[in-house]
Order: C-alpha cells, then structure tokens, then sequence
C-alpha cells in the first residue's frame, strides 16, 4: 500500500512538537480526569500519536505529491506512483541505454581477424566497450556470408582495416566517446594489430530517467496540445507521438530580439522561431555522400567539395570527419551553409530570405570543401566519402509538426531550429588531505555533464553551482580548488566564439544574430571535463 | 513488553508498529470509561479531520483554479520562550508623535511603548483570525487586527500584545527545556509557498502566497491550458495592479468617490482602488468578462476607439529594428514632401527621425501607409494630395501594427509588490507570432530596463 509508512526519516521537530501540544491540550480541555500535560500518558501515548499522526502526514503529501504533476517537483516523492501517475498521461520512464558505436579494426596483414562475441576493449579512462556478436575481418568479398562478415579494406597507410559494432559496458552519458579515440583490447589478442579507433562516436548512452526528469514530461503534457501560446508549442511537440524524449524548448516570437528572421520583413513580420534540445548531447552518424575534384592545386593537393542536402541530418551543427576509405581523412574543412526552402508536400514552409536565418534548420544546406594529397583525380572526378555530422535529432519531425495543416494557425510562419550549442570543457582541481580517499572521476563527470545538459536554456550557470554538484561526491577531506570552464559557441553566421572562464558561464548575448539565453544550450561531454587531484598538507588549526 | 522510553526519529517501522500496538492498549488500560476514551477519540478525530484538509488541500492542487494560497491551521500553538517576549517598540512609520519633547506627550522612535510586549512568531506565519489562552473552553480571546497585530521587521515577524501574554498564558517548556509559554493561534495561515511550489514553479517564478500572484500565475495556467485569451492578459495585468476582473452580469450599484479609499460595489461584492485610482466603471452599468474596475490598468489592441488614452506609443528596436526607440505622441504632425520622398516631422530630434525613417523603409513605405490611412479618413488617395497633418498614433495603430501589438499602460504607483515580476509573464500568456507594450504612467519600477531582470523565463516545463 502506497499509505505504508516505511521510517520515521525526516520527521520535524517542530511539527511533532505542534501535534503533540495540540492533542494533549485536546485531551486535557474534555476532561478526562487527569492531568495529560506531563507524566507518562504525554510521553508514551499522546506522544507516539503525534509522531505518527506527522508521519502519516508527511506520507501522505509524498504520495499526493507523486499523483499530482503539478506539486510533483515540489519535495520528496515516491518512485512507484510517478510511475503510474505518469502512465495515465501515456508516458513511461526511460530506461537506461548503453552507447552504441563503431571501431575501427587496423592490422598490417592481409589475413582473416577474428573478433569473439564478448571483446572488451578499453579507453585510457577506464571506459570500456564490449561486443555483443562475433565479426570477422575477411580479405576476399566472396568469403562474406553472415552480416557480421567484414571485408578488410586497403588504407591510406597501406594497413587493412575493418568496422565492428559495439556498446558501452554501462549506461549512461559516460559511455559516449568521440570518433579517434583509441582502444586496447583487454581480453583478446590480434596479430598483427596496429592499432584499434573509434570509428564513429559511441553515443546514445543514458542512466534511466529519474522521478524529476519524468515529472518535467509529465507537466509538459497538461497544456493544450495546440501552437498558441510558447508553453503549447513545448507540450505540442513533446508528444509520444512527436518528440517523446524531448528536452528544452524555447519559442521566440514577434517583438523579442532575437526575432531576426521576421524582422528581415519590416514590422509587420510575426514569425515564431522553435528552438529545441531533444538529446542531452548531439547525435553523431556517418552518411555516405559524394566528393568532386573542384580544383588540383599547384602543390598537387586536391580540393574537394561534398554538397550536404537539406535531409542529410536535418540542422547538422557540425561536420566532424571527411573520409574516402582510399583517400583518408580530409583536412582544411570549411563549411559553408545555404539554404533550400523549395516546397515540400504537404507543408507550408516558413519565409526565409535570408541563409542565416536557415542555419540549424532542416532547410539548412551546407557545402564542405577539404583537401587531400592524392595526384590521381582530376577536376569533376569524384569518390564515395564518409561524412561525420553531428546534429540535434528530431528537427525535421517538429518542423513537419508545426507546418502541418493539423497544428499550424492559418498563415503559420513556424521554423525549428535546433538550439544554438555552447559547448563546455571544465578544468576541476580537487584538492585533498594525503590521508583522504580520492573519488572515483566518473560519477562527478557525468553529474557535472548532467547538470549543464539538464539547464535547458538557462543562459548562465555559476561556479557555484558545478562546485556543489561536485561536492557530493567528494569523501571527508576533500574539496574543490578551482574551476575552469572553456566555452565554445557555434554562431549561426558560421563564426565560432571561444570564451575561456572561471565563476561563471555565460552563453554569448547576441540577440542581432539570434544568440543569447532563449536560444542557445550548453551541451557537456563527460569526456570533455578533466579532473586533477592535489594532496595538499595543511597545518592543523587549533 | 517493555515500552522505550523514546520513539527516536529514524526508527524502523516494526519497531514503529510494536509501539502503536502498544500505545492502543494502553489507551483501554487508562482510560477504562467510555467518556475518558470518547475524549480522547474526539480529541484524535479533531487530529484526523486536521489531517483530511491537508489532503483536500493537496488535491485542490490538481486543479490550478483552487489550490489553497496559505495552509491553514485550526489551532496552531505558538511556544514562545519567555526569554524571547519583550516590550514592544516604537517602530517608524507608527501613529505616534516622534521627537524628543515631554516625554508624557511624545514618543521617541526606538523608544518602548507603555503596556505593549512583542513576541517572535515564524517567518511562514502569514496571519491568523484570534489568539487564545486555551483550545477547549478559552478564558481571554483577542482578535488579529483589532487588538492584537502581526508585524514585520526585515526578516522576522512579531505578534504585538497590548499585555504581558505571561499573564493569561499556560507555562510549558521548550523542547530543550527552557521555560516557555503557549498562546493558541486560531485559523493560522501558513504561508508555505504552497502555489509558487505547484504551478508558480511551472510559470517559473517563485514568489511568496499573496491573492495577487495566485491571480497573475493562474492567468498564465490557463492560457497553457485553455489556449490564449484576450481574457487571460487582462488578469495578468489586473493581478499587477491588485485588481480583480469583473464578472459577466456583474452590475455597479454604487461608487465611493468622496473618500480617501476609492471602491466600486456590485451587486457581487466590493472592490478597493488604491491611493490616486479613479473607476472606470458606473453605477448602473452590467459589466462583461474581464473589465478593469479601476483606471490604474488600460489595454488597447488598437482598434478604433480603443487608444484615445494613447498619448504616447514607444517603440521599443525588438519591434521596429530601428536602433534605438522610437518615442511617438499624439497629436497631428506635419506631413512634408520633399523630391517625392514624404517625411513625417514629429520631433525636433533628427537621430529620431532618422530611426523611424529607417523603420518605414525597413519595413512598408511610409507614403503607401499614409495613403492608405488617409483613403479611410480623408478622400486624399483620389485627390493626390496629402494632408498637411497626420495622426502617428492613430497611422501605427490602425496601420502598421495592426493588432499584432498591444498595448497596455499601467500606473506605476498602483503596482503591487508583485507586480513587476508577474508583468514579465505576458510573454507566457500572448501567443508567440503576437506581442504586448507595457508602458506606465509615472516612473517605471525599479530594474525594469535591466536587461537581466527582464528576461522571463523560456522553458516553462522543462
């Protein structure tokens, strides 16, 4: 029964007291024919009625809590019953999720590579990546039988090399790690093994959504399911049918300053502009796309261009890699973003006369050129490249939410963007008594990391605030030095601010180009936080 | 089975259960009689029915129309260590004559007050309706407000006696054994945020209970969840002022004018103005959903007939991108054609002028907009000639803004304390693709241009 008491934890003394006083001078004003203000009937039965009647008391605002979404966030409430709470809204707690991503396999020789079902491979971290099937490195396409069959493919270093899958061996954010990274394998051994990369980024990883982060859905889903007002436009997306995992939305509208778009029009212009966070971090994947010669410098270089179309990662933020499997990586990238805003079926587009206004949009189109060493192409050659982007999912299903005729108001003028990145690397100095146990790292980056891609669009965080988070973990004698925070902003006009600080972290306030706290989020990989401990000798004071 | 002396906070809960095992017998065992048990049973119900209001009040809060604004207590005790009683002071501001003359005459400030004691009562004590010396049969009962007052001294609060409350108060000690006294607070009003925590945490902004952030975050719930209504921008900025709305049907039977305090009556109840409020409303008049009683809060859309208050439209850059405001009062002003270019003289400063002429061009042509203006007053489109005046006011209104923006001017000395912080909220109410000017009448409050202070929050449920 959810009424149970379980403890008498965190009873008040105050509020005890208060009962206490109250029944006893209940009793003693009807008469019962002695004195109940002192002695034992006070201290043994008057007592442990106002103890329980508080206890009982506070249970039952944990569970009125947990039923109701709207004191929810208020206090203490009872896991179970948010749960059920939650399923009378359709919703359900996430569970947690393993990250998930591909490794580059590199061997020197031509010759079949086995990788067992179960392979641990580890970062320097300590993070470590298990496989859940058995792959094998094939030199010859006909040999390939299984889907799990890889064809060892000539390198630009003149290796072998071959893709396997696998997933981080815990959930959560700490087990994302960047494409590059490079693994040792922990239980198996490979001749001939150069080396072993991540070849697309391990992302995806989650802890399993907590009572808060549930309640926060839960809310999302009492305003009207309609574009009228900025809440209404958050609950509308965040629909299971929609976005069901969605974060933080902000909706700019006519008369705010980052309103750019609309203004481009004169003052007559009433667009809305959705910004919106639906992973903590941005998701990374590989598309296969076309790479042309443009021009063969006089140093021999190759300068190639990769066109990236409105639906390859709708709203990309990033191009991290540029690969052709005989070429390798290009360098010198350079992104230059467009726009195309011709019609699609069914959707009345929003106005945009302008590529900036279009950046992180899903009519956002961009143009990568990157160079290579290669003299064997000439100008209008062109080869199959791996392009690496890193994007905010769901931009293009909210933008088709918001232009369908079933949400739009008439003459609706709706455009999703995905919410301008702050990227955050904090520095954290702990500072320790020799005799103090030094924590385990990983907790403390994935609840700092946690907290900044928690905000929502909090436009700035204090020090403080990291130093407290941080704190809960550290044992007695320890304790935060200093901090230091990199910030690095994507700006919509292709420029990148760099910020480097120590109390507190700001995003840019730009409202002329749509930057500041209504559009941008701070997104923290735990991988991009370091932490460092000192043992320090401090004369006792006495 | 022996009894422990102490139930300790903490305790398992067998160990909870083997004690109210325990406690139940011996309830039978000392209290035999029927009437010694009934007492105490009764006195148990009382206990429960405490109990039950809390509960009501909790699901009350599922509805954002009913949550309670304070927790209230039937009868609280007040424990007051004597050590902590004193006398009360003469506190600035007080119905006292200050200085330092005949001390029989005059009080000086800081100086005690004959006959008074004060006592410290807790920070979330909102108020209560009467202190008393007992619950069941009290002998001495004194009414808040009347003979007894709440005060507020920076952040502690203090209940004034005009007695010393040792002589009609039980003695009890404290529960660290200091010697104390009980007053019973009857109806006490608990403030414990109990809104700002439900859905005042949901509009993001968390302010302790007062009837008019209750009525200002209630707007912006049921815009959330009814949609965005003309309606709910009105009690926003009715609750910024401390004005309720009228009720459809509502009828004005009779207006206080001749008194310090202004009040409309209705046939409903009686509604207060402040200090410098006049009524916009009359006697005889059945009033609509949602109109102002007073005159310290007006909205316009710009529809006709509804602006004639305007006497001055500020354009804030986020509307106009202009750089930098553009200040328009009404009146006629001059309209001049130079080279076919038609200029608008209405201020002798020409940074303005360049600012709202690159405002015109930004957006629709100036001369299409007068035109237009004028084909609806004056036959000047089919005569080619321009008036020699045009209204400003009355051209953006009915023109460029085109009910996209509303505008509202509030009187700042009628603001609440709240106020400010819940007119950040109109954001929250308007749809997105539509926007609000709040202007006032008289200075501005305090930090209301701080560009931090501005910013309302933007993710209302994440």
């Amino acid at each position: 029964m959810p009424i149970d008491l379980q403890n008498l934890d965190g009873l008040g003394e105050t509020a005890v007291q208060a009962r206490l006083l109250r029944l006893t001078e209940l009793v003693d004003g009807l008469g019962v024919g002695s004195s109940v203000k002192r002695g034992f009937i006070r201290d043994h039965v008057l007592r442990l009625h106002a103890i329980l009647g508080e206890a009982y008391s506070q249970r039952l605002d944990i569970v009125g809590r947990s039923l109701n979404p709207l004191i929810a966030s208020s206090g203490e409430v009872d896991t179970d019953i948010v749960g059920l709470t939650a399923a009378t809204y359709g919703l359900s707690r996430q569970d947690a999720s393993f990250a998930a991503g591909t490794i580059r396999i590199e061997v020197s020789d031509d010759q079949s590579v086995i990788i067992p079902s179960g392979t641990v491979l580890a970062a320097t971290d300590n993070r470590s990546y298990r496989t859940s099937q058995s792959f094998i490195g094939r030199t010859l396409a006909a040999e390939i039988q299984t889907n799990t069959d890889r064809q060892l493919v000539r390198n630009a270093d003149g290796n072998y090399e071959f893709l396997i899958e696998a997933t981080a061996t815990l959930a959560g954010l700490s087990g994302n790690l960047v494409a590059g990274t490079e693994l040792q394998l922990t239980s198996i051994n490979i001749r001939s093994l150069v080396r072993i990369t991540v070849a697309t980024e391990f992302t995806g990883g989650r802890l399993e959504e907590t009572d808060s982060q549930l309640i926060s859905r839960i809310r999302g889903q009492l305003p009207a399911k309609t574009l009228s007002t900025r809440a209404s436009i958050a609950a509308t997306l965040s629909q299971v049918s929609i976005l069901p995992g969605l974060l933080a939305v902000s909706s700019i509208g006519y008369g705010d300053e980052e309103m750019v778009r609309s203004r481009r029009r004169g003052a007559d212009g009433r667009g809305v502009d959705v910004y919106l966070r639906t992973q903590p971090l941005a998701e990374t994947t590989q598309f296969l796309l076309k790479a042309e010669v443009t021009e063969v410098r006089s140093d021999g270089h190759l300068v190639w261009s990769v066109a990236i179309g409105r639906d390859v990662a709708p709203g990309f933020y990033r191009v991290l890699s540029v690969r052709a499997a005989e070429l390798g990586d290009f360098t010198d990238l350079v992104v230059t973003r467009g726009r195309d805003t011709s019609p699609i079926e069914g959707e009345l587009s929003p106005l945009i006369t302008d590529n900036v206004d279009a950046v992180f949009s899903r009519y956002q189109t961009a143009t990568v050129t990157g160079v290579t060493a290669s003299r064997e192409y000439i100008v209008g050659n062109t080869v199959n490249v791996n392009v690496t982007l890193s994007y905010m999912p769901g931009v293009q299903t909210a933008q088709q939410t918001v232009n369908s005729r079933r949400y739009r108001f008439v003459g609706g003028d709706t455009l999703v963007r995905a919410a301008i990145p702050t990227y955050v690397s904090v520095g954290i100095d702990i500072h320790a008594k020799p005799s103090a146990a030094l924590p385990d790292p990983q907790p403390i980056k994935d609840a700092v990391a946690a907290m900044f891609n928690e905000s929502g669009f909090a436009g700035r965080l204090h020090g403080s605030r990291v130093a407290s988070t941080i704190h809960r973990f550290l044992p007695a004698g320890a304790d935060v030095g200093s901090l230091s925070f990199v910030l690095e902003t994507l700006l919509p006009n292709g420029e990148i601010k760099r910020v480097r600080t120590k109390d507190h972290i700001d995003v840019p306030n730009l409202p002329n180009i749509a930057v500041s706290s209504r559009t941008s989020i701070f997104l923290c990989d735990p991988a991009a936080i370091s932490i460092a401990a000192y043992a320090e000798t401090l004369p006792e004071l006495i | 089975m022996p009894i422990p002396s102490q139930l300790a906070f903490g305790d398992s809960l067998p160990k909870v259960d083997q004690l109210n095992y325990l406690a139940g017998d011996y309830w039978y065992r000392l209290f035999p009689s029927q009437e010694q048990l009934g007492a105490i049973t009764g006195a148990w119900r009382q206990e429960l029915r405490q109990m039950s209001r809390e509960i009501e009040a909790l699901s009350a809060a599922g509805s954002y129309e009913t949550i309670n604004n304070y927790h209230e207590q039937t009868f609280w005790p007040l424990v007051i260590p004597v050590s902590q009683i004193r006398r009360s002071p003469v506190r600035y501001g007080e119905g006292f004559i200050y200085g330092t003359g005949d001390p029989v005459q005059n009080v000086v400030y800081g100086q005690t007050i004959p006959g008074a004691w004060e006592v410290p009562v807790p920070e979330t004590l909102h108020d209560a309706a009467a202190v008393t010396d007992r619950i069941v049969q009290p002998s001495r009962f004194f009414t808040v407000g009347m003979e007894l007052f709440f005060y507020q001294e920076r952040r502690q609060r203090w209940l004034q006696i005009p007695f010393d409350p040792r002589d009609i108060a039980e003695e009890t000690t404290t529960a660290d054994g200091h010697p104390a006294i009980i007053l019973w607070l009857y109806m006490a009003r608990f403030d414990r945020r109990d809104a700002a925590r439900s859905y005042g945490s949901l509009v993001g902004l968390n302010l302790p209970s007062s009837d008019e952030y209750l009525q200002g975050v209630r707007a912006v719930l049921s815009s959330y969840v009814r949609g965005s209504s003309e309606y709910d921008l009105r009690r926003l900025l009715a609750a910024a002022v401390s004005q309720p709305l009228a009720e459809r049907g509502e009828t004005v039977v009779h207006l206080l004018l001749d008194t310090a305090v202004k009040a409309v009556v209705t046939d409903r109840r009686t509604i207060y103005g402040k200090a410098g409020d006049a009524p916009v409303v009359a006697v005889g008049e059945q009033l609509h959903d949602g109109d102002f009683f007073f005159d310290s809060v007006k909205l316009t859309d710009g529809r006709a007939g509804t602006y004639a208050w305007l006497d001055m439209l500020l354009i804030p850059p986020r509307i106009s991108g202009a750089a930098q405001d553009i200040e328009i009062a009404a009146g006629d002003w001059p309209v001049v054609e130079i080279d076919g270019n038609v200029q608008v003289t209405f201020s002798a400063d020409p940074d303005m002028n360049t600012a709202f002429a690159t405002w015109m061009n930004a957006g629709r042509g100036l001369r299409y907009e007068i035109l237009h203006y004028l084909s609806d007053n004056v036959d000047a489109e089919l005569t080619g000639q321009l008036p020699p005046k045009v209204d400003l006011i009355a051209l953006l209104a009915d023109r460029l803004l085109q009910r996209s923006v509303s505008v509202s001017r509030l009187r700042a000395s009628s603001l609440s304390d709240d106020g400010r912080h819940l007119l950040r909220l109109v954001r929250e109410v308007i749809p997105p693709w539509l926007t609000h000017l709040i202007q006032f009448e008289g200075a501005q409050p305090l930090g209301w241009d701080d560009p931090d202070a501005c910013r309302p929050p933007v993710s209302l449920f994440f």
